[in-house]
């Protein structure tokens, strides 16, 4: 795709006014006001599409990765949203039994009672944000550091499970969830913009 | 049947008070996992005797490490099996984790020693504060002629600014 | 959860109001309720097409009852006798009491002369049913087909019902489509009343 020429939208609006006023007094043929508003549009376009191709503007939010796990903390979900560290299916299922325990144990080493395992880890290159629901499913989404809004995110895909995979007269409990409409429903909810909005 | 998560919903613990008494314990690990120190500010709840609960540390300090090594996200590397041991600075490691109870913040110095610091769940970053801790460390334990390296830690003086400090930050 | 509004207790069903059409449901319980009976229909059943029939069956008793509530409620006591006429009751009466709305289309089918088609969009029973790959067309609006079936057989227009999912260009998720396929009395009284 060609790179978009730089103008401003100041002066392109200038420039179709312009074609405007010499149209009304009858200097420029309509002809040319239409080449006008061609080019017009075709910068236009450019530089809307230049937005979505840097993938910043309305791409994803700042995730990596999302899990689910099931009470016994076996893997039932595991999405990855294109991180350069993605794991193959045995070391997921792995990963997110660890979890689990450490999840489990960092309840038994609190200081005061009441504890309910860890909600946020900081590591160095990324945050990971945990929500477990009361029945033990615990999900969790793996993110850029300081990343906004997450806690949000996952009461969120707690929604979409609740609705799009214990509705489904298909899925059996505590099982891998393979349900297309949850999978559409979530792409859409980790839009970044989605995100921001939940976030309100 | 059983119910995961405990009686209460979230029960979170009073606000911080303003200064001091919001740090509840602290560890200080060798490479080898040997707990060098601990110490107890406020801790109301105990579950395990002192030696379990220090493995159970050690053991949840380094299933962590090894769980954030292999989840790194931003590197393609091939990082081994999962629970392979890591030398200190090796792989992504991780700096504090919250729980609605209670704050864990973790530093690794390059020998190995591990500090962990268990503070009020809403402290901020405490990973500046770690360091000075690693520096009082330093000058009041690994400069004290008396102190055999890998023994437990009974240095007075360590110990008194230790508490001092520590009521300053958290 | 169910009956949005309060329900008032009458010690004799005679002293109802009949015009009771307003009382809303929960969705969420709807949605439980059904999936309990797809799943209770699939330990029954050892292939799709079984599934399939016995949704419709439980459609059929439904479809039944409606027509009987329905003719005594809005119609005063009269039924639909001609073919338009019954479709666009089942289109949008029938619809309207059980979905809340009325159907998305009612179309005659192109090829054939006794077929006629209803589609939605977005079917209430398929809000939250995602049909796993290995059972290739299945469609749980085999239950709202056997409703349809049922309204019509008891109006006296007996027919063959089914659900369909069609792709719909630009969109994600397939509509669905309630073939009607009527018998050939029908048609033949239909020509008669001209």
């Amino acid at each position: 795709m060609p790179r978009p020429v730089r103008i401003s939208f100041r002066a392109l609006n200038r420039l179709v006014w312009t074609a405007f006023v010499l149209l009304l007094s009858n200097q420029m043929s309509i002809w040319m006001l239409i080449c006008v508003l061609i080019i017009y549009c075709q910068l236009f376009s450019f530089s809307v599409h230049d937005n979505v191709g840097s993938g910043k503007v309305f791409g994803m939010a700042a995730i990596y990765s999302l899990y689910i796990i099931n009470k016994s903390g076996g893997l039932i979900y595991y999405k990855d949203y294109g991180s350069a560290g993605r794991m193959d299916t045995n070391d997921s299922l792995r990963v997110a039994s660890l979890w689990h325990s450490m999840h489990a144990i960092s309840q038994q080493l609190s200081p005061v009672s009441g504890c309910l395992g860890i909600e946020l880890l900081q590591a160095d290159t990324f945050d990971l944000h945990c929500f477990q629901s009361l029945t033990g499913t615990k999900f969790f989404v793996v993110c850029e550091p300081g990343a906004q809004h997450m806690e949000n995110l996952l009461k969120f895909v707690y929604e979409l499970y609740t609705d799009y995979v214990l509705k489904n007269p298909f899925y059996e409990m505590e099982m891998p969830i393979r349900c297309e409409l949850f999978d559409i429903n979530l792409t859409q909810a980790v839009q970044k913009d989605r995100v921001v909005f939940l976030g309100r | 049947m059983q119910f995961f998560g405990g009686s209460e919903i979230s029960p979170s613990p009073p606000a911080p008070a303003a200064s001091g008494n919001n740090g509840h314990m602290m560890y200080v690990f060798n490479r080898n996992g040997v707990c060098l120190l601990y110490r107890e500010w406020n801790r109301p709840l105990r579950t395990l005797d002192a030696q379990q609960d220090h493995k159970l540390m050690f053991g949840l300090l380094f299933s962590l490490k090894s769980l954030t090594a292999k989840m790194d996200p931003t590197s393609a590397a091939e990082k081994g099996n999962l629970g392979m041991p890591q030398l200190p600075g090796q792989g992504c490691s991780f700096h504090s984790f919250r729980t609605n109870t209670y704050k864990l913040s973790f530093m690794e110095s390059p020998s190995g020693i591990k500090i962990i610091l268990v503070t009020h769940p809403r402290t901020g970053d405490l990973r500046e504060s770690l360091k000075r801790i690693y520096n009082l460390y330093v000058d009041y334990v690994v400069k004290n002629p008396l102190y055999t390296p890998g023994s437990p830690i009974r240095c007075e003086l360590f110990n008194t600014t230790l508490d001092q400090y520590v009521r300053g930050i958290a | 959860m169910i009956g949005v509004g309060k329900v008032k207790q009458y010690g004799n069903v005679l002293d109802k109001p009949l015009n009771k059409g307003k009382q809303e449901v929960s969705l969420s319980a709807f949605a439980f309720l059904f999936s309990e009976l797809v799943q209770y229909n699939q330990t029954q059943v050892d292939n799709i097409g079984e599934l399939e029939r016995r949704l419709e069956d439980a459609g059929y008793a439904v479809g039944a009852r409606v027509l009987e509530l329905l003719c005594h409620r809005d119609k005063g006591n009269r039924r639909e006798t001609r073919l338009l006429g019954i479709l666009s009751f089942v289109h949008s009466t029938v619809w309207k009491v059980l979905f809340g709305k009325v159907a998305d289309s009612l179309e005659k089918g192109t090829e054939h002369e006794d077929e006629y088609m209803i589609s939605e969009k977005e079917l209430l029973v398929n809000k939250f049913i995602s049909i796993p790959k290995d059972m290739g067309t299945f469609n749980c609006g085999a239950f709202v087909a056997g409703i349809v079936r049922g309204v019509l057989d008891g109006a006296g227009f007996p027919a063959v019902v089914t659900a369909h999912f069609v792709p719909m260009e630009g969109q994600q998720r397939p509509r669905t489509t309630i073939l009607i396929k009527f018998a050939e009395e029908v048609l033949q009284r239909e020509a008669r009343l001209g």
